[in-house]
């Protein structure tokens, strides 16, 4: 039977093996989940990566076997969403206020483009969930190992063992944090600055059981 | 130091600057066009994003190869970027360079990822 004791998982499934570098303080409200990729072709890449300081980091781990390591507590804040996106802009929802506030925003003169999707960002991350997409401080954060392609704008297909891990634990969460699975889990390149693709078949499979 | 000596620092020398030489060597820009991913959020901040053959030569000299791991972690990929052919010593490479400073090189065997930080941002003048 599935536990969650301090902020860990307690199950045969996962192996715990925290590392202070990627915890940022204390996470509050869990909200939501984020899916990412690793842009690696083995988890022990990122491992060492946390192990030698490394600031960024998402809580979970999946390895191409299936293999889950839990790499952050769930009570402490992991830097795994990066710069968000609008998510009234995206969803065509914003009010006119708003909609010139965050053109105003990108187009500000005198800025480079990180500056200028930086302060968009701050700006989004100033408004509640779920007006805006999660955020580090109110989000868990799960990384999948698997190379990206640039020819092909996508990752390497996710194992079956990576697909059925992560909705494993994808269940284990929403069921802990009372999440909404449709409403509440997102996949990293449709929320952030980052390659649109991260993520995408692994909430595919979340949300269908299938990936094309 | 005797003769034998001063070859082998010589050696050791014209080795180490060879391979400096075949990380920022010659880069030849084959083709470039401006692409716009129209369907991600705020992509009209992409229509004063330029950048020359030149800058493509510069970016590949002064841009810090990155593993996937850092990449990951810091790249911000924005909706406009340049693409195309070119040459690196020799071999034959597509790339991409992205408004905000991260950019790929790859052909069959190579995938490699870049950031612009620093010195990078300076010469390449709208990048970052």
């Amino acid at each position: 039977m599935t536990k969650v004791k301090e902020g860990s998982i307690i199950d045969n499934q996962v192996e715990v093996k925290t590392y202070p570098s990627i915890e940022h303080g204390n996470l509050i409200n869990i909200n939501s989940i984020v899916l990412h990729r690793t842009d690696s072709s083995n988890a022990t890449s990122t491992l060492n990566a946390y192990a030698k300081g490394k600031k960024a980091g998402a809580h979970f781990l999946i390895d191409k076997s299936g293999k889950i390591y839990q790499t952050a507590g769930m009570q402490k804040i992991c830097w795994h969403v990066g710069i968000m996106k609008p998510r009234c802009e995206i969803e065509e929802n914003c009010d006119p206020a708003e909609l010139k506030t965050i053109t105003a925003l990108i187009h500000e003169k005198g800025l480079s483009f990180g500056r200028r999707a930086r302060n968009l960002s701050r700006h989004e991350a100033n408004k509640a969930y779920p007006l805006r997409y999660p955020t580090n401080k109110d989000s868990l954060g799960i990384e999948v190992v698997g190379r990206f392609n640039p020819a092909k704008k996508s990752f390497e297909k996710p194992t079956a063992q990576q697909l059925k891990s992560v909705k494993w634990l994808v269940d284990v969460l929403v069921q802990q944090f009372k999440l909404n699975l449709r409403n509440d889990v997102f996949s990293h390149g449709a929320i952030a600055r980052k390659e649109v693709s991260e993520g995408a078949q692994l909430l595919q499979y979340v949300f269908s059981g299938a990936v094309e | 130091m005797n003769r034998l000596q001063g070859w082998l620092v010589f050696l050791a020398l014209f080795f180490i600057l060879s391979c400096q030489a075949a990380q920022t060597g010659d880069v030849t820009v084959l083709s470039m066009k401006k692409l716009i991913d129209t369907k991600v959020a705020s992509h009209k901040m992409c229509h004063d994003f330029l950048l020359s053959k030149s800058d493509v030569v510069n970016y590949f000299k002064q841009a810090t190869q990155v593993d996937g791991v850092e990449f990951n972690a810091q790249a911000m990929i924005l909706p406009c970027k340049y693409t195309g052919a070119l040459t690196m010593n020799g071999k034959q490479f597509k790339w991409e360079i992205m408004a905000g400073g991260a950019g790929y090189l790859f052909n069959k065997t190579i995938n490699n990822r870049y950031l612009c930080k620093g010195k990078c941002c300076q010469v390449i003048k709208g990048l970052c």
